[in-house]
């Protein structure tokens, strides 16, 4: 009895058949796959009308062949060629087209799925002020702690910071850095929400963007723009909150007929955010997990991103399934490593297991996302993205954060203590300075 | 940094850093004693434990030399080693009267059959060594003066005690170094009844006041259960002091010798040395050497800045994502260093030095160019090799082979290769054979299983979690083993050599 | 049986030739008619039944389809039609093809009708490749 064909086996499958009946050049050039979002398959020929005719019986060989694919075949419309639509140059360079391989063969790959794209498409422009994103697979790992602390040593340094909180399902960075009375009326929600039709004022984002008083006495300075306003008085929350955040995350079509992804509008905030306050360095605080709003983070908008891992089996296993995912198209896998950093946190203060630690986020890495290179190449080509386990600016190794008690349940009322600044301190000191040689030029 | 300096500064790291043997012509500004040498130099340290190129030869030679130790003694005052007038050499690597060949040893081996018979070999060398009027043959072979102690062992004592008192009380210390024990013999099951008994003679001598022996070894020695199973031994080994060289000690070495340069040279690193962190070196009356100032020797990040105004903040073209490729500074150690995370000064050196050989851009502004770097790392990493193939033969016919397979390596994958060429059967013939008179692996008797705990003793190999061999850069690459990973790289042309390439010297 | 996607497809395929042979009148009319039948083509997706009746303002079909889009799909697809280009409609009207052709004072709004028409049909096509029209 044959094999029930499952989701997993679909791409292998028409990659297998396609390579069967085209020739090298067609398959390379010449043709896109694409995946709808009832995870069916079409194919995509560029043949202008002379060409469908003279290929006809290899487009009708495809047909067939699709037919094996059971549930995901489309039927009757599972070939289109170029001549077949209004518009062709829209899906031949459609600027989501994956680079997928199978045994060697690149082949394009267009997936229409409804959500989950960001975590493929890569930062393209360059832009000067730095970026640094901090995220987490779980939550609970002192992230947001981090990124105040972060922040606070950095202003400490003379520096001036622009703090996000793009943890808008659960937001909670500004209440560390921002005494409750202090918090700003508008938040990240509410700019999407005015955004998504074109009702954002000109005052808007600066009273989105509150100043730190932690601050007052130093050189530098921390904005932070939460992801919640405080509109009510006394408990300063939104209660239309829930209701926004429904709404933010479609698309929106723009006045020239181009569609805005969520994660190209977050990019747009910071980039007015930026031109607005004109920081030294930006803070990003991503959501857990794996969701559209962390994905356009760390993939599209920062420069580097810290990755916090704890030492347990979810831990690994969640970024197994990320970078497994980044696998398997290696063109966008390529661009997206080089900015990755691993943070050890929540070490606890007396017998962690350093070593395994390393030798686990060494694994992690090299398993999924180094390059694999053949026996007796000892070329140094900068283009090689592989690491020896004790290499220090390999993204695997760690940076270490030690767990303590002060830190759990922090608030800005805490922090507001020069006790606890000096834990600080020495707390973070080694993601301080690795932060400090990224923003050195 | 203008041409001429960036000219004068890369000459001049050529110029410092020879690859030269230590003895009494040995430069004295480039004699460094790091902190954890100090102890290993004090009198009443008798063990000391170093790696290949950690130093134990360097120093039997250099407290040999008699204006070394002068320097030593003032410009690293904490080794204690004002008193010490007399130093000679009980075993080592150069051919000498003091103490028995390898080939003298062997004879003498030969007449003996019990444990104490073989102390008395070592009490011969050291009775030679001091200086005594007495019935001790002076001429004669060393069969001869032998044979002497042997049937003398009361006189023995009385010439060592009274030569020890004598010394003592003019308050002097009289060193007997031993080193390279490994060339004693030629097989393990030779050196063994020689090392162990040498410890023996060792803890024994810790009663004298004057004679002060010291042994260099090396860790695998330490490690050997039977050369270390005698009574008292642990009170022997708990006071071994380890021959270290971190990060910040090999730095210091190398900005002393620069220091040190001769003429010009020296001056120009001396100004930028104090331009950069705005401190001054001290220099020593007698010889007229440079010492750098004190924080410089023990502070990463200040001699981090030194060593940019000479290779440059990173391995590559500043750029906002240059910091993604590594920093000279620890870029460097990171990629000589073995499994015990260690660096040999030879190492080190070799590897500025071929760096500075090597040409820069016309518009880089550093004496040293990231890419020679790379050039250095590699020409020290193909010299190691080639030192611990022959200090370790079977090294090469355990790892040649391994070119098919690609680091991490899963430990059944290489059990199974060594399996199927049957390496340990062809190691054990050659111990059979005694034509190859080479060293053998420590733990062949535990076949694969042993070969990789030799591999990791010698800091070659390192295992990691679920059964993961590593192999760090300085060997893979002289090994040619591959790079395992999970993305492959397109239009890879580089042919992969199969097993049935692979030729084996001994069938 | 309608297809209203298949008809909404051969309305603006023939348009696109009368304008090519610059007969407005009458491609304007098939422009018409194609968003007509492009956006009950998606109305049909939402689950409700299109009617005949809308045709005759064809401006308010979108208000409908608005209304009727409740799923994420639909107010997805909903998002890409452009409301603003839809508002040209105004000005078109089925009674339109009983006049003669230098009475058609709305031909100035050939050009707004075109642009809605294409961007209607540039959805269909979307929905097409997504799988949503086969």
């Amino acid at each position: 009895m044959k094999k029930k064909i499952e989701f997993g086996d679909v791409l292998d499958k028409v990659a297998d058949l396609l390579i069967k009946l085209l020739p090298d050049n067609i398959l390379k050039d010449e043709t896109v796959v694409v995946r709808d979002i009832y995870n069916r398959i079409l194919i995509l020929l560029k043949f202008d009308k002379n060409r469908k005719k003279e290929k006809q019986q290899l487009i009708n060989d495809i047909e067939n062949a699709l037919k094996e694919l059971g549930p995901y075949y489309r039927g009757e419309s599972s070939v289109l060629c170029a001549c077949d639509l209004y518009e062709s140059d829209i899906w031949f360079k459609n600027q989501d087209i994956l680079t997928f391989r199978r045994n060697d063969v690149e082949i394009k790959l267009l997936e229409r799925q409804i959500t989950g794209q960001d975590w493929l498409r890569p930062k393209t422009e360059l832009h000067t002020i730095p970026r640094l994103a901090f995220y987490s697979f779980k939550g609970g790992v002192g992230r947001s702690t981090t990124v105040a602390a972060i922040a606070f040593l950095l202003a400490q340094s003379g520096k001036k910071v622009l703090v996000f909180d793009f943890d808008l399902e659960s937001p909670g960075l500004a209440s560390m850095l921002l005494p409750i009375e202090n918090q700003p009326k508008y938040g990240i929600v509410d700019w999407l929400v005015e955004d998504s039709v074109d009702n954002v004022e000109n005052h808007l984002l600066q009273d989105m963007a509150a100043s730190s008083r932690l601050a007052t006495n130093m050189d530098g300075n921390i904005k932070v723009i939460p992801a919640m306003g405080a509109k009510t008085d006394g408990e300063r929350i939104d209660p239309c909150y829930l209701a926004k955040l429904s709404r933010i995350y479609a698309d929106i079509p723009k006045q020239d007929g181009r569609i805005e992804r969520f994660s190209d509008r977050l990019e747009r905030l910071v980039i007015e955010s930026e031109k607005s306050e004109k920081p030294d360095v930006v803070l990003i605080d991503c959501r857990a997990g794996l969701h559209d709003l962390s994905a356009g983070s760390i993939v599209r908008i920062a420069d580097e991103s810290f990755l916090f891992i704890v030492d347990t089996p979810q831990s690994w296993q969640g970024y197994r399934l990320l970078f497994s995912h980044w696998q398997q198209f290696p063109k966008e896998a390529d661009i997206i490593r080089r900015n990755l950093k691993v943070v050890h946190a929540l070490i606890p203060p007396k017998g962690h297991r350093e070593k395994p630690f390393l030798d686990e986020s060494y694994r992690l890495f090299q398993e999924i996302l180094y390059d694999t290179i053949s026996s007796g190449d000892t070329s140094q080509d900068e283009k090689i993205f592989w690491f020896d386990r004790n290499i220090e600016e390999a993204p695997h190794f760690p940076i270490g954060i030690l767990w303590d008690e002060f830190l759990s349940e922090f608030d800005y009322h805490k922090f507001d203590n020069s006790d606890t600044q000096q834990k600080i301190k020495s707390n973070y000191d080694s993601l301080f300075k690795t932060v400090t040689k990224i923003l050195e030029k | 940094m203008d041409k001429e300096n960036i000219a004068i500064l890369r000459q001049s790291i050529i110029d410092s850093l020879p690859d030269i043997e230590p003895g009494i012509d040995f430069p004295m500004g480039r004699v460094y004693v790091p902190p954890s040498h100090i102890k290993a130099l004090q009198p009443e340290n008798t063990i000391v434990e170093g790696m290949r190129g950690a130093g134990k030869s360097f120093w039997t030679a250099t407290l040999s030399s008699e204006n070394h130790r002068h320097f030593i003694k003032n410009t690293f005052p904490n080794t204690n080693i004002e008193a010490v007038t007399r130093v000679s050499v009980g075993f080592g690597t150069e051919t000498k009267d003091n103490y028995p060949s390898r080939p003298i040893l062997e004879s003498l081996r030969e007449m003996t059959s019990t444990e104490s018979e073989f102390s008395d070999i070592w009490r011969t060398v050291i009775i030679n060594q001091i200086r005594s009027d007495s019935l001790f043959p002076k001429q004669g072979g060393w069969k001869e003066k032998y044979q002497w102690v042997r049937t003398n062992p009361e006189l023995v004592e009385i010439l060592l005690r009274n030569y020890d008192a004598d010394l003592s009380n003019k308050k002097k210390f009289h060193f007997i170094l031993f080193d390279a024990l490994d060339r004693s013999a030629l097989n393990w099951y030779k050196i063994r009844p020689l090392a162990k008994s040498l410890f023996q003679i060792a803890l024994e001598f810790q009663s004298y006041r004057a004679i002060r022996l010291k042994l260099f070894v090396r860790p695998d020695m330490l490690d050997d259960k039977e050369i270390t199973a005698f009574p008292d031994a642990s009170k022997l080994l708990a006071r071994k002091v380890i021959l270290d060289w971190r990060k910040v000690d090999l730095y210091a070495l190398f900005f002393q010798s620069m220091v040190n340069a001769k003429g010009k040279s020296g001056k120009v690193f001396r100004n930028l040395l104090e331009e950069t962190i705005g401190m001054e070196c001290q220099v020593t009356e007698r010889e007229g050497i440079y010492t750098l100032p004190n924080e410089l020797r023990k502070d990463e990040s200040m001699q981090q800045k030194l060593f940019e105004r000479i290779a440059g903040k990173y391995m590559t073209m500043p750029s906002a994502t240059a910091y993604k490729r590594g920093f000279p500074y620890t870029w460097l150690p990171n990629h000589l260093m073995d499994c015990n995370e260690k660096v040999s000064p030879r190492s080190f050196c070799t590897a500025i030095r071929v760096a500075a050989e090597e040409d820069i851009p016309e518009k880089w502004e550093y004496p040293l160019y990231f890419e020679g770097i790379q050039s250095g790392v590699q020409t020290a990493s193909k010299m190691r090799v080639i030192e611990m193939k022959e200090d370790y033969p079977w090294v090469e016919d355990v790892l040649k082979p391994c070119q098919v397979l690609s680091v991490p390596i899963e430990k059944k994958e290489i059990v199974d290769l060594w399996q199927k060429i049957g390496i340990v059967d062809t190691l054990r013939k050659k111990e059979k054979q005694k034509k190859e008179q080479k060293l053998l692996p420590q733990n062949l008797d535990e076949d694969e299983e042993g070969l990789l705990k030799d591999l990791e003793n010698l800091g070659m190999i390192s295992r990691m979690t679920k059964e993961r061999i590593q192999i760090p850069d300085v060997y893979r690459v002289a090994f040619g083993m591959g790079r395992k990973g999970g993305i492959p790289i397109l239009n890879d042309h580089v042919a992969i050599i199969s097993m049935d390439d692979i030729v084996f010297a001994n069938g | 049986m309608p297809n209203f996607f298949e008809a909404s497809r051969r309305h603006f395929s023939d348009a696109e030739y009368l304008q090519n042979d610059n007969r407005l009148p009458n491609a304007g009319q098939l422009y018409g008619f194609s968003a007509e039948c492009g956006i009950k083509a998606l109305i049909e997706k939402t689950g409700a039944k299109p009617t005949k009746d809308h045709a005759h303002q064809l401006v308010n079909l979108l208000p409908t389809l608005q209304i009727e889009a409740q799923g994420r799909l639909s107010a997805q697809y909903l998002a890409k039609i452009d409301q603003k280009k839809f508002n040209a409609w105004g000005t078109w009207h089925t009674d339109q093809r009983y006049e003669a052709e230098k009475d058609i004072s709305q031909m100035k709004d050939f050009n707004d009708w075109y642009a809605s028409a294409k961007n209607v049909s540039e959805v269909l096509e979307e929905g097409r490749i997504d799988g949503v029209f086969l």
